[in-house]
């Protein structure tokens, strides 16, 4: 089977070490996997050893492969673009849609899909698959493909030596929905208690003006100089931070105000990091309150404080919760796992799509979502 | 900047009419071509340097990976000169040495020329705006080297590469090397922002200091304990080249460096001067605002001499001296020239400064003109001694050097640095 995936940029991020570990694993599955990047980028280097299967092109180039090459499935991660390739309507091109972003703003081309250009659209949560139905206007099935951790992450967490201060971390990209303020407000809230913690920020935002908010704000809160600020730490080392963090006696703490799945505390988890974070979806999905981590009211910062003191004071708790929150996320998220997923639902997609075969919208719906148990 | 706009937009003109009578190919075409080059490049002098970056950047690292397997970026607030002798510039020259390639951030007034990329093999020279520019540029290279990021001040612009650095695993190290809200007490660094300063005292994986005053006073302050690492000595300073013979005094005294308002204490010498006038005090250097015309006679301002030549006219002198003002900035200071003095086997009167460690029996300190007369005459009676001399060989830029990457060896912050960042190639 030929499956083809699309996303629009070719940085070091995430959603491209996703890709390069499904090229392997599907390819390992006995399917014939590729990639097209619309942009290229620094991302290069992650395909550095599989070059043969990776693209990059405009949307004039993707159109014409399109027509030359006949794949068996298209998948978009959140490219809307590939709705405006033009000359393929013969083609019956149906894409698979794989529905990440969290940004409302950039979540609306959903409303523009219609079920004759999209076969289904995939999501990392159940929340995201909340989300993708209230914006959809047409009947496409929505299916749950969870999100793999990466191989960095699976290996068994070190200890590091140094100071022993406890260490708050925050993992994310700087911008208003991860809600980096909300980090800065919670040191300042937590300094009053606790005067040893040492605070990392660790992320980056594309917006340069932002340098000079952050200094300005943690200035304002008088907590400047105990926040160490990280700016883009290559995701490869981001397993090494964690090991640090924990081995301070820290926590690893979200302030986001909106995700699709929450990877970088999955990833905290999958290091054995006690974590706190907003008592909202999705991270009801993987975080136990008491068990694996703790909630707390993200619109009212003050009520992170108490369940971070008792973390941060207590050896036995951190150390429990962050060896049950790496089982119960390696569970769930093992590449092994998220793999096996993927591949069955593309299997189910593609039978589902040849069985439609002359059956007209709703019904094709109703088998499709017969399928998934939906 | 509009003239030169104008410039360039009135001859690209006159060249694309021009177009028109050489055809391609022609040697007229490509007189055209070059001349609309030149002009560009004046118009835009950095229009290059990203084209130049990309060459220059990974030839760098391959000659460290040849060599030294480290790289510095030093962002310094003065340019890379060699015939200033500072401690940026000197600590640059002992790295190359040792093939330690030398990326030199410096400092660039607006309208200030531009030193040239490549000047000294191993080292490129890049103005701190342009640098600011691109950080990343810089500082996501050299993945094959062991980093060293240095900064020799602390511009609060540089908080972003600070961070920056951070991530990417360089070995950040803070140079205290002045008291800078004393500078900005007397007029100059206007960008000093303590909160910055104290910023990166606390998050620089290695802190040094230049002299115990200012690592004594940024430990009150901080509770961080710097490395002290003084200036030192570039071992050709006392070589004669061509002789220079000076008029000379009762007893000759003599001063070279920088003479700027903020710490040369004018009163004090002009006051020496009056009270001895057999005695002849010759000044090197420049930065000076007043009019040399108006010195009394035996006041000689000689005007800035290549350093190469320092050493011939200080062999003609009976006592260095530092006259600098009371106050913070010269208490924070560690001057080279006090090492340099001491080289050339004269005996060295100072005011407002410290002693350089380990050398306070070689430097006779004065509160006011009367003592600073007092030790002149003492210390020009003193004569040759080959132990003051010893003491400054033994200071030598390749020793800071050592100290430098042995503070960074030690420093716990760089063992949990490589731990971050040693679990991937």
């Amino acid at each position: 089977m030929k499956i083809l995936f699309v996303y629009k940029y070719l940085t070091m991020g995430g959603v491209e070490t996703v890709l390069r570990a499904r090229l392997d694993a599907l390819s390992a599955r006995g399917f014939l996997p590729s990639v097209w990047f619309l942009s290229d980028g620094p991302g290069r280097a992650i395909f550095q050893d599989c070059k043969a299967r990776v693209f990059i092109g405009s949307q004039r180039k993707l159109a014409a492969c399109l027509k030359r090459e006949q794949f068996d499935l298209c998948l978009t991660l959140d490219t809307p673009e590939v709705f405006q390739l033009s000359g393929l309507n013969h083609l019956h091109y149906r894409w698979i849609v794989e529905f990440h972003t969290p940004y409302p703003a950039a979540q609306q081309y959903l409303r523009e899909l219609y079920s004759d250009q999209v076969q289904a659209v995939l999501t990392p949560s159940f929340f995201q698959a909340h989300q993708a139905r209230a914006l959809l206007t047409e009947d496409i099935p929505v299916c749950v493909c969870p999100n793999p951790l990466r191989e960095n992450f699976l290996t068994g967490p070190v200890k590091a030596a140094g100071d022993q201060k406890p260490i708050l971390g925050w993992v994310g990209r700087m911008d208003s929905l991860k809600n980096w303020k909300g980090f800065i407000k919670l040191a300042a809230l937590l300094l009053e208690h606790r005067k040893d913690v040492t605070f990392w920020l660790i992320g980056d935002s594309p917006d340069r003006s932002m340098e000079k908010e952050f200094e300005r704000f943690a200035r304002e809160l008088g907590v400047y100089e105990r926040i160490c600020w990280f700016r883009g730490v290559d995701h490869r080392h981001i397993p090494r931070f964690l090991d640090r963090i924990r081995s301070s006696g820290g926590v690893v703490l979200s302030t986001s105000l909106g995700e699709s799945f929450g990877m970088t505390i999955a990833e905290a988890m999958a290091r054995c990091c006690a974590v706190v974070v907003p008592d909202q979806s999705p991270f009801c999905e993987f975080v136990h309150q008491g068990e694996t981590g703790f909630f707390y009211n993200v619109e009212n910062l003050s009520t992170a404080v108490p369940p971070l003191l008792r973390l941060l004071e207590n050896h036995r708790l951190r150390e429990t919760m962050g060896a049950l929150g790496r089982l119960a996320i390696l569970k769930s998220h093992h590449p092994d796992r998220a793999m096996s997923v993927l591949v069955k639902k593309l299997e189910e997609i593609s039978r589902a799509a040849e069985s439609c075969v002359g059956l007209q919208g709703g019904e094709a719906e109703l088998l499709v979502q017969a399928h998934y148990g939906q | 900047m509009l003239v030169r706009k104008l410039l360039q937009r009135g001859a690209g003109r006159a060249i694309d009419a021009l177009k028109v009578i050489f055809p391609v190919g022609s040697t007229g075409r490509l007189f055209l071509q070059r001349t609309r080059a030149s002009i560009r490049r004046y118009v835009e002098p950095d229009a290059d340097f990203g084209r130049k970056l990309d060459r220059l950047l990974p030839d760098l690292e391959t000659w460290a990976i040849g060599r030294s397997g480290s790289v510095f970026l030093i962002l310094s607030p003065v340019q890379f000169r060699e015939d200033e002798g500072q401690r940026a510039t000197n600590l640059a020259l002992e790295m190359v040495q040792r093939g330690i390639p030398v990326l030199f951030i410096y400092w660039r007034w607006p309208g200030e020329k531009s030193a040239p990329i490549e000047g000294k093999p191993g080292v490129l020279q890049i103005p701190m705006d342009l640098f600011l520019r691109c950080p990343e540029r810089f500082l996501r290279s050299f993945h094959n080297l062991k980093r060293y990021v240095l900064f020799e001040y602390p511009h609060p612009e540089l908080f972003g590469p600070l961070a920056l650095a951070h991530a990417e695993g360089w070995i950040t190290v803070y140079d205290l090397i002045d008291d800078w809200s004393a500078f900005q007490r007397v007029g100059q660094a206007e960008w000093y922002d303590p909160l910055f300063e104290r910023y990166l005292v606390l998050h620089a994986d290695v802190l040094l200091a230049v002299g115990q005053s200012l690592a004594d006073r940024i430990g009150k302050q901080t509770g961080r304990q710097a490395v002290l690492i003084p200036n030192g000595l570039s071992p050709d300073i006392t070589r004669i080249e061509t002789p220079q013979a000076l008029v000379r005094g009762e007893v000759t005294l003599g001063y070279f460096g920088y003479l700027s308002d903020a710490w040369f204490d004018w009163p004090l010498i002009l006051e020496v001067a009056e009270r001895h006038p057999g005695w002849k005090l010759y000044l090197i250097g420049y930065g000076m605002s007043m009019d040399p015309g108006l010195l009394p006679a035996n006041v000689i301002f000689l005007g800035k001499k290549q350093r190469s030549e320092l050493a011939s006219y200080a062999a003609n002198w009976d006592v260095g001296v530092i006259p600098f003002k009371q106050g913070g900035v010269a208490r924070g200071a560690d001057p080279i020239k006090a090492y340099e003095y001491l080289a050339m086997n004269l005996p060295v009167v100072a005011t407002g400064v410290h002693p350089p460690p380990g050398g306070e029996e070689y430097v006779m300190c004065a509160r006011d003109a009367l003592e600073f007369a007092r030790k002149v005459t003492e210390a020009a009676a003193a004569g040759k001694l080959q132990d003051r001399a010893d003491y400054a060989n033994n200071c030598s830029w390749e020793e800071r050097l050592n100290l430098l990457i042995r503070a960074a060896a030690e420093s716990p912050r760089v063992h949990q640095k490589s731990f971050l960042f040693g679990g991937v190639r």
